[in-house]
C-alpha cells in the first residue's frame, strides 16, 4: 500500500510536470530550429543550450544561482577538439586552400606564358611583305658586273685585228695615238626560280660606229644622224640553263648543264678562263675571228671519277652569225671541245690537261648569195663562192695549271676561217670597205690602181677571201705569280698564217703580249703590258699575176673618160709594192672589275 | 730573224721585270711568314673564272671572290686585335 500523499504535494507534482512539459516543448522547438541551421546555413553543429534548474522549485533559469544546477538540453554535443587542435586544423585548411590557389595561379600563369609565346611566334611570322620579297630575292636572284677598261698608247699604229669587241684603233700614220677605253661593261643578272634552273641576262656595251648620214623625215626635211660613236648597250648573253640534265646517270656526270639562247662559245670562253687574262688581250682563236657568244643550244659538263674530273666537255649547235648579227644562213655551226686530264683534276684546269676543239660551220650569208658573183673591185666573180663555202677551225692544246702558275701550248688549223674582214676587224684601209667607184666592172674615168691602199686591199681580198684558204697557228701563253707578292707575270705569243697556200704570205703575223698584273683585291686586277702585232715577212713586191691565182682582182678596168679610145682600159700593176702591213705596238694599262 | 729578235727582246723584258718584282715587299697587312700559312689570299690562288662571282682555287679548295674577301677581312681584324 502506497503511503498516502498529501494534497499540496500532489498539486506540486502536477505543476512540476506541467513545467517539465513546457520546458520539453520549448527545448524541442529550439532543437528544431537549431537542428535546421546546419543544413540551411552550413554552419557548424549546435552545441545545445544550458539552463539552470532550481532544485527546490524545479524552475529553469537562464542564469546560475543559489540552489540551481546546470542542465544542458539539446542534441549530444560532438567531441569538441581542443582549441589548439582546431586552430591547427583551420590553419591547415587555410594553407591547403592557399596552396590550391597558388597552384591554380601558377598553372594559369604558365598557360598565359605559353599563349603569349605562341602569339609571338605567330606575330613574328607576320613580316612585312617587302622583307619576305627580299628574302626570296636574295636566294633566287644575283646580279653583278664585269668591266674591262684602261688606257692604251699606240707608239706605232697599223692595220690589224681588234683586241676587244669595242677596241678599234687608227691606221698607219697615227703613231702615239692613245685613248682611255671602256672595252667591256657587263651587267650580269642571274635568276634562279628553282635550284636546277637558271636564266641569265647580260647586256654589254658596244660602240655605235657607222655612216652618219641625215635621216629623211619628209619630202623637204631631214634629221641629222646621231651615230657619233656612242657607247650603247646590247644583249651579249641571254639563256636558260638546266643543271641536272645528266644527274640521272649518277655522280660521274653530275653538274652537266644544257643551255639555250645567246650562249658563250664552248671553246673561246673556256680558253679565256684558261689564260686568266682576257681583260688584257684576246685568246688566239678569238683574236682570229671566232666569236665568244652565239645563239644556239649547248650541253657541257664534267665526267668525274670520285672527286676528280677526268673529262670536261662542251658541245654546241649554233647560228653561223655572231650574237650581235642577224642570222642569214640556212645552215648551222657545230662546235665541240673536250678536255682530258689524265691524272684527274681537283679543280677546274688543275694539273696536266689535253684539249681538243673542232668547229664546222659556214659564213653568215643567205642561200642565194652565191649566185650574185660579187667579187672585189672590178672582179665580177667571187673567189670560189667563199660566202657560201664551209669553214672549219680546230685546235689542240697541252696545258698545265697550278695555283700560282700555268702554261699552255696550242696548235691551230682552219679552213676559210680567216678572211680579210677578220684581218681588218681592228681597222683596215678605207678602200677595202668602200672600193673607189672606178673599181667596178663598169670602169671609170681614172684608174683605181693608183688609189692609196687599193692594191693592198685587192691583194688581201685575193689571198684571204677565196674558198680554199687554210690557216695555221702556234701559240704559247702562261702566267706565274711573283712569290709572296700580289703580282703576276703574264705572257702570250701567237704566230698565225692566214693562208698557208700562199708563198711568203705578206699577211703572216705574230703577236705577243707581256705584262705584269697586280691583283689589287678579290675584285680588281690591273695590268701594265705591251702588246705588239708584227707581220712576219720583209717588205717585198708581190706579183699580181700570182695573186690572181687566188682571186682574179687585178684585171684591166674600162677607161670611160671622154676621148678615150674604144676598148681602152686601165692596166693593173705588175706587182703590189709594200704588201706587208705596218706593225702595231702599244703600251697599255688594263683594268678588270668583277663583282 | 725579225721573230727571233723580238723573242729575245721579250725574254729580256720579262727577265728584267721578274728580277725587279721579286724584290717587292709583301702587301700591307701580310708578313712574309703569313704568306706561308694556309690562309687563302687571292694573290696565291688560281683564277678559275671571272664573273659574278669570280672563282679561285686555293690550297686545293675553290672559293668565290666574296668568300676570299671575307676571310681576308677577318684575318685583318685578328691582326688588328692582336696588335
Amino acid at each position: 500500500m502506497k503511503p498516502p500523499q498529501s494534497q499540496p504535494r500532489r498539486n506540486s507534482m502536477k505543476v512540476r510536470n506541467w513545467k517539465l512539459a513546457a520546458i520539453a516543448a520549448m527545448t524541442i522547438a529550439i532543437l528544431a530550429i537549431t537542428g535546421w541551421r546546419p543544413s540551411l546555413a552550413q554552419t557548424p553543429p549546435s552545441r545545445g543550450i544550458t539552463l539552470y534548474e532550481d532544485l527546490k522549485s524545479g524552475a529553469l533559469y537562464r542564469k546560475p544561482g543559489r540552489g540551481r544546477v546546470a542542465v544542458t538540453l539539446g542534441l549530444d554535443e560532438p567531441a569538441t577538439p581542443p582549441p589548439a587542435i582546431a586552430r591547427e586544423q583551420v590553419q591547415q585548411q587555410i594553407k591547403q586552400n592557399n596552396d590550391e590557389l597558388r597552384a591554380e595561379f601558377q598553372a594559369n600563369q604558365q598557360k598565359l606564358a605559353q599563349e603569349n609565346a605562341d602569339l609571338q611566334v605567330r606575330v613574328n611570322k607576320i613580316e612585312p611583305a617587302t622583307l619576305d620579297y627580299l628574302d626570296s630575292f636574295k636566294d633566287r636572284v644575283r646580279f653583278g658586273t664585269l668591266v674591262y677598261g684602261g688606257y692604251k698608247l699606240y707608239t706605232h699604229t697599223g692595220f690589224g685585228p681588234q683586241q676587244f669587241d669595242n677596241n678599234s684603233t687608227l691606221g698607219p700614220g697615227n703613231n702615239l695615238y692613245n685613248s682611255f677605253d671602256l672595252d667591256r661593261a657587263y651587267l650580269n643578272f642571274y635568276f634562279n626560280p628553282t635550284p636546277d634552273w637558271t636564266f641569265r641576262v647580260t647586256p654589254d656595251i658596244y660602240r655605235a660606229l657607222g655612216a652618219a648620214t641625215p635621216a629623211s623625215t619628209s619630202h623637204n626635211s631631214a634629221l641629222g644622224s646621231n651615230l657619233s660613236g656612242d657607247i650603247s648597250y646590247r644583249i651579249k648573253y641571254a639563256y636558260l640553263e638546266y643543271n641536272k640534265i645528266l644527274d640521272w646517270a649518277g655522280p660521274a656526270t653530275k653538274g652537266s648543264t644544257i643551255q639555250i639562247g645567246s650562249i658563250s662559245n664552248p671553246f673561246v670562253s673556256w680558253e679565256e678562263d684558261l689564260t686568266t687574262f682576257r681583260y688584257v688581250t684576246a685568246s688566239p682563236w678569238n683574236y682570229a675571228g671566232l666569236t665568244s657568244a652565239q645563239l644556239g643550244l649547248a650541253i657541257s659538263g664534267p665526267i668525274k671519277y670520285g672527286e676528280r674530273t677526268f673529262i670536261d666537255y662542251g658541245l654546241a649547235a649554233l647560228d653561223n652569225s655572231k650574237y650581235n648579227q642577224f642570222e642569214e644562213s640556212d645552215t648551222k655551226q657545230f662546235i665541240g671541245r673536250v678536255s682530258y686530264y689524265p691524272f684527274g683534276s681537283a679543280w677546274r684546269f688543275q694539273g696536266l690537261g689535253i684539249t681538243g676543239f673542232y668547229d664546222y660551220g659556214y659564213n653568215n650569208n643567205s642561200p642565194d648569195m652565191g649566185s650574185l658573183n660579187t667579187g672585189f673591185g672590178p672582179s665580177t666573180t667571187t673567189f670560189g663562192h667563199v660566202n657560201n663555202a664551209h669553214l672549219t677551225r680546230w685546235a689542240a692544246l697541252l696545258h698545265y695549271t697550278a695555283e700560282t702558275w700555268g702554261i699552255a701550248a696550242e696548235y691551230d688549223q682552219g679552213h676559210n676561217s680567216f678572211t680579210a674582214t677578220n684581218l681588218f676587224s681592228g681597222n683596215g684601209p678605207s678602200v677595202f670597205f668602200t672600193p673607189p667607184a672606178s673599181a667596178s666592172s663598169a670602169g671609170g674615168t681614172t684608174t683605181p690602181y693608183t688609189v692609196p691602199y687599193y692594191n693592198f686591199s685587192a691583194l688581201s681580198a685575193a689571198l684571204l677571201n677565196n674558198s680554199r684558204t687554210v690557216q695555221q697557228g702556234f701559240d704559247v701563253f702562261g702566267h706565274v705569280q711573283i712569290p709572296e707578292t700580289p703580282f703576276r707575270l703574264l705572257g702570250l705569243f701567237q704566230f698565225f698564217e692566214p693562208n698557208t697556200h700562199v708563198n711568203s704570205d705578206p699577211f703572216d703575223f705574230y703577236r705577243y703580249m707581256v705584262g705584269v698584273e697586280w691583283q689589287v683585291n678579290e675584285f680588281i686586277r690591273i695590268a701594265i703590258d705591251t702588246q705588239n702585232l708584227n707581220f712576219y715577212h720583209d717588205q717585198t713586191p708581190f706579183s699580181t699575176a700570182y695573186a690572181n691565182k687566188f682571186g682574179d682582182v687585178f684585171i684591166p678596168v674600162k677607161d670611160t673618160a671622154t676621148g678615150a679610145a674604144k676598148g681602152a682600159t686601165f692596166a693593173p700593176p705588175k706587182t703590189v709594192s709594200d704588201p706587208v702591213p705596218r706593225d702595231t705596238h702599244a703600251i697599255e694599262l688594263n683594268m678588270e672589275f668583277a663583282f | 730573224m725579225k721573230l727571233f729578235k723580238s723573242l729575245a727582246r721579250l725574254i729580256f723584258f720579262a727577265t728584267a721585270i721578274y728580277g725587279c718584282a721579286t724584290q717587292a715587299a709583301p702587301p700591307p697587312g701580310q708578313s712574309p711568314q703569313a704568306a706561308a700559312t694556309p690562309i687563302p689570299y687571292v694573290q696565291n690562288c688560281a683564277v678559275l673564272n671571272t664573273g659574278t662571282p669570280s672563282r679561285f682555287a686555293c690550297n686545293g679548295k675553290v672559293y668565290t671572290s666574296f668568300q676570299l674577301a671575307k676571310i681576308r677581312e677577318e684575318e685583318a681584324k685578328k691582326l688588328a686585335a692582336n696588335q
